[in-house]
């Protein structure tokens, strides 16, 4: 008969407690350890198990086939994938109410009113800490700082959530020239489910900056700064005159509209929109959905693991996601190096360096005197220049073919086993360089009107 | 057919290992997205001295 | 007394036996037939004849099956066991596993096939056409396992957890097998940590056949312990 490991059978046990406990004493933040330590369990488990049979291999007892059986391994992956679930869901699931920190499925919410408010200066500066839970900022009239909201706690019977509720109070104190709004949900201890929802009127010449873990910011009409940082937040800004200046370890959505200072965000998350910020941009991280850009008056920088992108001002449009860049009416200098993605510029001006390992170009510059430097590993270049336009072109592609539907101004050289060459003027100093290994050159007249005749028809003569 | 060591243990070191990832993963090190190939790595190197153990036994069977 | 001992051995036997059986032929009447069993005599009403041959009623063996027909159906070893359902069960997730009783590999089932999902989800970087057949393929490849499996056990054939079509055999034998799932645990953690990257290594992918080739080549011109170095 096997004689099983005692591991297997331990693990459930200790597993089932803890989880039990959890549900009558949450203070003892048991399942906090758990949800932090849990990998720790699985290398005890094989270190136990490895030393059993090593004690067996000692004794020259007969060694088992399966030192970890079938059915334990099947427990082993339960549990990675339950706690690295856990893990994900906190982040995922929808930030309302339920929180997977504290695993209290069940149990109803008790809710409590919060009210609290302080004079303030004209122009304090507000510092917001709740830790769970969605806040509200609005500037207006007024010179205090008032909170109003609503506390939520999960647990089995009201007197429990009662006594959670008493160790939360809000604050709202004045210290200095610093206002503090803090929910105290840490002193809660343990997995107790407690989270705020805030509305805070605070005067219109404020600077706030937040600090948060679950929850959405929603900061409208100051004059001063704002600065968020959380775990976990979708952020949405309108009306500052100040910077921003945003940190998420993941968000949904970053939305600022009307800004006068600089932004800087960084982090990750998945959508981006600015539109009509007056200061310098930077954006640094990983962001799985897109930017959208509009109106931007100053620089705007942007770095990923994947690429990076500056350009001077973008007085119309730009979008930026996982397949492609897209912009209208942007100023250059513009600077786009990445891995894959295909890009298309629109009505640009200013000098444009574009480095692609794969993708399609197409550029469509305003201006006469497009300043372009295109390089790409494999992808096709779609070049549509302005009749008239200054500058020679200087085009090369290693497999694939030139297309030269300009005009008589440029000409094609076949360059046999190595691709083909587009060029011209002749004369005119090279401003226009595109390059690709794999892919096709095409340059065109953009036309005034644009669906008519052949490639070649019109004679230019322009200069 | 007398088990050899390296089979017998091929379970916990995997599950060691596989916990090792874990831990790498939950304190941000390396996240378990990047890093699960280790897990065939380390079957395949016990596989290796699994087959080298039973040759040295004298055993022999065709297979992959 | 010789009178007896004159008596030919038959009858004195029959008369023994008729004596010392109950329910015997009587004693006047003649016999119709002697039961080929016990020897005991028979009246024609007690007869029991198979195959030509008489037997008591204690002794008749049973009737000899009907010859089978072309149009019967087996009977199940296993009751229970539809290879048929196990195909249609299988193209779910796990759950021709779980037909079959392996409720591990069935686990393992459903975890590769949200692998294959989360991948193509996650946008596969491109290779979305060959994740996709390889979900298709996979759906299958459940499928005839499970049919393959329940036909097994239906046939009475001992059948383990990790049963599968791809043969993987223990013992020693090649490093060959070992050494590739080593290099390919190192192929994919040169790509998941960046070292490389796909689209510079996908370009290579000949080389896999070039390989294949050579391996082959070697092989046969090596002799095995069971081949020998025959025709290429």
């Amino acid at each position: 008969m096997r004689r099983g490991s005692l591991v297997g059978p331990f693990v459930l046990i200790l597993v089932g407690v803890v989880l039990l406990l959890n549900n009558f004493k949450p203070e003892l933040s048991l399942l906090h350890l758990f949800f932090n330590y849990w990998p720790f369990l699985l290398v005890g488990w094989g270190a136990v198990r490895l030393i059993e049979i090593l004690v067996s291999a000692a004794r020259a007892q007969p060694l088992p086939r399966d030192g970890i059986t079938t059915g334990e391994w099947v427990l082993a992956v339960l549990l990675c994938l339950f706690a690295s679930g856990a893990d994900f869901a906190r982040s995922q699931l929808p930030k309302a109410r339920i929180t997977m920190h504290g695993l209290q499925l069940f149990g109803e919410t008790f809710d409590y009113p919060l009210a609290g408010s302080v004079e303030a200066g004209p122009a304090p500066r507000v510092f917001i800490e709740n830790l769970r839970g969605n806040v509200r900022v609005a500037g207006g009239e007024g010179s205090e700082v008032k909170v109003e909201g609503r506390a939520t706690v999960r647990a089995f019977a009201k007197d429990d959530a009662d006594k959670v509720n008493a160790k939360c109070p809000l604050e709202v104190v004045r210290e200095g020239d610093q206002i503090i709004v803090r929910t105290n949900q840490e002193r809660a201890g343990g997995d107790w489910s407690v989270s705020a929802d805030l509305e805070i009127s605070v005067p219109k010449g404020a600077s706030v900056t937040a600090r948060g873990r679950y929850g959405d910011f929603d900061i409208a009409n100051l004059d001063g700064n704002v600065e968020i940082a959380s775990d976990n937040a979708g952020v949405r800004i309108t009306g500052v005159g100040g910077d921003a200046r945003i940190q998420l370890e993941r968000s949904d959505i970053i939305r600022i509209v009307s800004l006068k200072g600089k932004v800087e965000i960084k982090g990750r998350g998945e959508d981006i929109e600015l539109e009509d910020i007056s200061g310098r941009v930077t954006v640094k991280g990983a962001y799985s959905g897109g930017l959208s850009m509009r109106r931007l008056a100053g620089p705007l920088v942007f770095e990923s693991r994947r690429s990076e992108l500056r350009v001077a001002g973008i007085p119309g449009v730009l979008h930026l996601d996982l397949g492609d860049l897209t912009a209208e009416n942007v100023q250059g200098p513009l600077y786009f190096k990445s891995s894959s993605r295909d890009v298309e510029l629109t009505a640009f001006t200013g000098p444009v360096e574009i480095q692609l390992e794969r993708g399609d170009v197409q550029l469509r510059p305003a201006g006469k005197d497009p300043q372009i430097q295109a390089t790409v590993r494999s992808g096709d270049i779609v070049l549509i220049l302005p009749e008239g336009a200054d500058g020679g072109v200087e085009a090369t592609t290693q497999r694939g073919e030139v297309v030269n539907e300009f005009g008589e101004e440029l000409a094609t050289e076949d360059l046999g086993q190595k691709g083909a060459r587009l060029f011209g003027p002749p004369g005119k100093p090279v401003r226009i360089r595109l390059s690709t290994r794999r892919g096709d050159i095409t340059v065109r007249k953009t036309v005034a009107a644009p669906e008519q005749g052949s490639p070649k028809r019109l004679q230019t003569t322009s200069v | 057919m007398r088990v050899p060591l390296v089979t017998a243990v091929r379970g916990p070191i995997l599950m060691i290992t596989l916990g090792l990832l874990f831990v790498a993963d939950r304190f941000d090190a390396a996240g378990f997205d990047r890093t699960w190939p280790v897990l065939i790595i380390v079957f395949g190197i016990l596989k290796l001295l699994e087959r080298l153990a039973l040759r040295r036994q004298g055993l022999g069977a065709g297979g992959v | 007394m010789t009178n007896g001992e004159d008596r030919p051995r038959e009858e004195a036997a029959h008369a023994a036996g008729a004596d010392s059986q109950t329910g015997g032929a009587g004693g006047a009447e003649r016999p119709a037939g002697y039961c080929r069993v016990c020897g005991k005599p028979l009246s024609e009403s007690q007869v029991r004849r198979r195959h030509g041959v008489i037997y008591c009623e204690a002794h008749v063996p049973a009737p000899a099956p009907l010859p089978r027909s072309e149009w019967d159906t087996l009977p199940q070893a296993t009751a229970g066991t539809s290879p048929g359902l196990a195909f249609v069960l299988g193209l779910i997730p796990g759950v021709g596993a779980i037909y079959n009783g392996q409720y591990a590999k069935g686990l393992i089932h459903v975890v590769i096939f949200g692998l294959i999902i989360s991948i193509l989800e996650a946008g596969a970087g491109g290779l979305e056409p060959l994740f996709g057949m390889l979900l298709a393929t996979w759906v299958f490849y459940m499928a005839f396992e499970a049919y393959h499996t329940a036909k097994r056990r239906q046939a009475g054939l001992p059948v383990d957890e990790f049963s599968s079509l791809i043969p993987l055999k223990e013992g020693a034998g090649s490093v060959a097998g070992p050494l590739v799932l080593i290099g390919l645990g190192i192929f994919f953690l040169l790509l998941t940590l960046d070292v490389i990257d796909l689209y510079q290594v996908v370009r290579f992918w000949p080389v896999l056949l070039i390989v294949l080739g050579v391996w082959m080549l070697v092989s046969r011109r090596q002799p095995g312990r069971e081949e020998r170095g025959g025709a290429s």
